[in-house]
């Protein structure tokens, strides 16, 4: 016996190391080498199952049970008339998003999830206050963890969204820079460019995209580009299927053969952008990957979120729906 | 002592408990001091504690040891949610800190022992993170070292084994 203690001592000795005192514990001598490896912590088992930034499930269920999941502090349900409310009204009227805000990020520099919790910077009125109510469940495929990708977008229904910074553990909320209509044919997108993030929205046949641009801590949408569609409408389903207004979110990738719902690509535009404006989207976005270059938004309301993640000055990036 | 001894009841307690260490050390408790202990715990379900409970392999010196902890620890078990115990809270973990830091190893490891056999958790906790911690950082050489552990490798094993675990050498 190595140590003067039982096995079942050892172990939980043992157990306690951090891996590399464990590793090196084991070449200490050969009872400690053939002592079976410790089971893995369990909270760290249920992390990595756990979907990471699961604001699909969050959305999804209006049941309270995805704040336990995520072990997010609700936030304090709003006073009257709450006693006559159930626990899913209660649920819908919380704030959107929590404070503090709980996400998994990737880091690439430790190579694993790490949760962060985010707390909210700066105010926001109670007049335009989200809650889980404005937002929709809407459908976008969990990935892997990208290295090196900088942002990320959520959008949900309501008028604002949360920008996090990884460099202070805090975010703020952000509004667009268009008031959504209520048609359900005024359908916005979020992008990302070579230029940073991107907000494009099309409006009686005009395209417009706007550029988020942070100073000072400050985020401010810049009208980037506008262009009359009228000339390619008759050309592009999406639009003239509705008349006036688009209906399925852009793509910008080059591959339009795979045309189906919701995914139809609007090749038409993308040369018209490349024309008027090489550098702009088509190119960089396709770099990182077509199912990372566009957000379909959900818009059945007059307003709009956007939750834009910069990992600014860490070495890693957020995974993202 | 009598076995009546034993089981006489103070002011405002429960029965008292008779340990009696491996050299023949007596020593009295209260029932919620021993009890910490889930041996003795059992044992008092079981009504087996009249004649004093015999600790075969507990020496003395340890056992006293042991039963500070517990008088120390007898008042956060029971939880009573006491305001007074906020500032009993620092004291203990003071007491604690300085139980386990003073220890030689030898003792450190009897005490582990002891609190495995008379099942302590919180005391076998303790005195494993105490021990983890001083483990913690070294390499093997040094932890052969602190603990004087024999290396019982064939150098082909040591040197196997060190390569299955290089990572942990690198800087």
């Amino acid at each position: 016996m190595a140590l003067p203690v039982p096995d079942a001592a050892l172990a939980d000795i043992l157990r306690r190391l951090p891996p590399r005192s464990l590793a090196a514990a084991r070449c200490v001598c050969k009872p400690w080498r053939d002592l079976p490896p410790p089971p893995p912590p369990k909270q760290k088992a249920k992390a990595i199952t756990a979907p990471p930034f699961c604001l699909d499930s969050l959305l999804a269920s209006l049941d309270g049970a995805c704040w336990t999941m995520e072990e997010v502090e609700p936030p304090p349900p709003p006073s009257p008339p709450a006693s006559s409310m159930g626990d899913a009204d209660l649920y819908r009227l919380m704030e959107w998003p929590p404070s503090p805000y709980k996400v998994y990020v990737f880091s690439s520099r430790s190579g694993r999830w790490e949760e962060r919790a985010f707390v909210r910077e700066g105010g926001e009125t109670a007049a335009t206050t989200t809650t889980v109510d404005d937002m929709e469940p809407w459908e976008c495929p969990l990935e892997g963890p990208r290295q090196g990708y900088t942002g990320k977008f959520i959008a949900s229904r309501s008028r604002l969204g949360p920008s996090f910074s990884l460099s202070n553990d805090k975010y703020q909320v952000i509004s667009t820079p268009k008031i959504i209509g209520s048609s359900n044919f005024e359908k916005p997108y979020l992008g990302k460019s070579k230029m940073g993030v991107s907000f494009g929205f099309i409006q009686d046949l005009q395209l417009s995209i706007w550029i988020i641009k942070e100073s000072a801590g400050q985020m401010e949408w810049i009208l980037n580009y506008q262009h009359d569609l009228r000339a390619v409408a008759s050309q592009v389903h999406s639009i003239d299927f509705w008349g006036d207004q688009i209906n399925g979110p852009w793509i910008l990738e080059e591959d339009n053969a795979d045309m189906h719902v919701n995914t139809e690509t609007l090749s038409d535009k993308d040369l018209e952008w490349d024309s008027d404006n090489d550098d702009f989207l088509a190119t960089e976005v396709c770099d990182e990957g077509h199912d990372y270059a566009h957000l379909d938004m959900p818009t059945t309301s007059s307003n709009l979120s956007i939750a834009n993640l910069i990992a600014n000055s860490y070495n890693s990036c957020l995974l993202y729906y | 002592m009598a076995a009546a001894a034993a089981e006489a009841t103070i002011d405002g307690g429960g029965k008292m408990i008779i340990l009696i260490s491996a050299d023949g050390k007596r020593f009295e408790v209260t029932e919620a001091v021993a009890s910490q202990s889930q041996l003795i715990s059992n044992m008092i379900e079981d009504d087996c504690t009249e004649n004093g409970v015999r600790l075969p392999n507990v020496d003395g010196d340890i056992l006293t040891m042991v039963v500070d902890y517990c008088n120390m620890h007898a008042g956060d078990a029971a939880a009573d949610g006491d305001t007074t115990k906020a500032s009993s809270t620092e004291e203990l973990k003071k007491f604690d800190a300085e139980l386990v830091q003073a220890l030689e190893n030898p003792v450190l490891f009897k005490l582990i022992l002891a609190a495995n056999f008379l099942n302590i958790k919180s005391l076998l906790d303790m005195t494993c993170q105490r021990v983890a911690d001083m483990m913690s950082g070294k390499t093997p050489e040094q932890m052969r070292e602190t603990f004087s552990i024999e290396n019982d490798f064939t150098p082909e094993e040591e040197a196997a084994i060190r390569q299955e675990n290089a990572w942990a050498f690198d800087d």
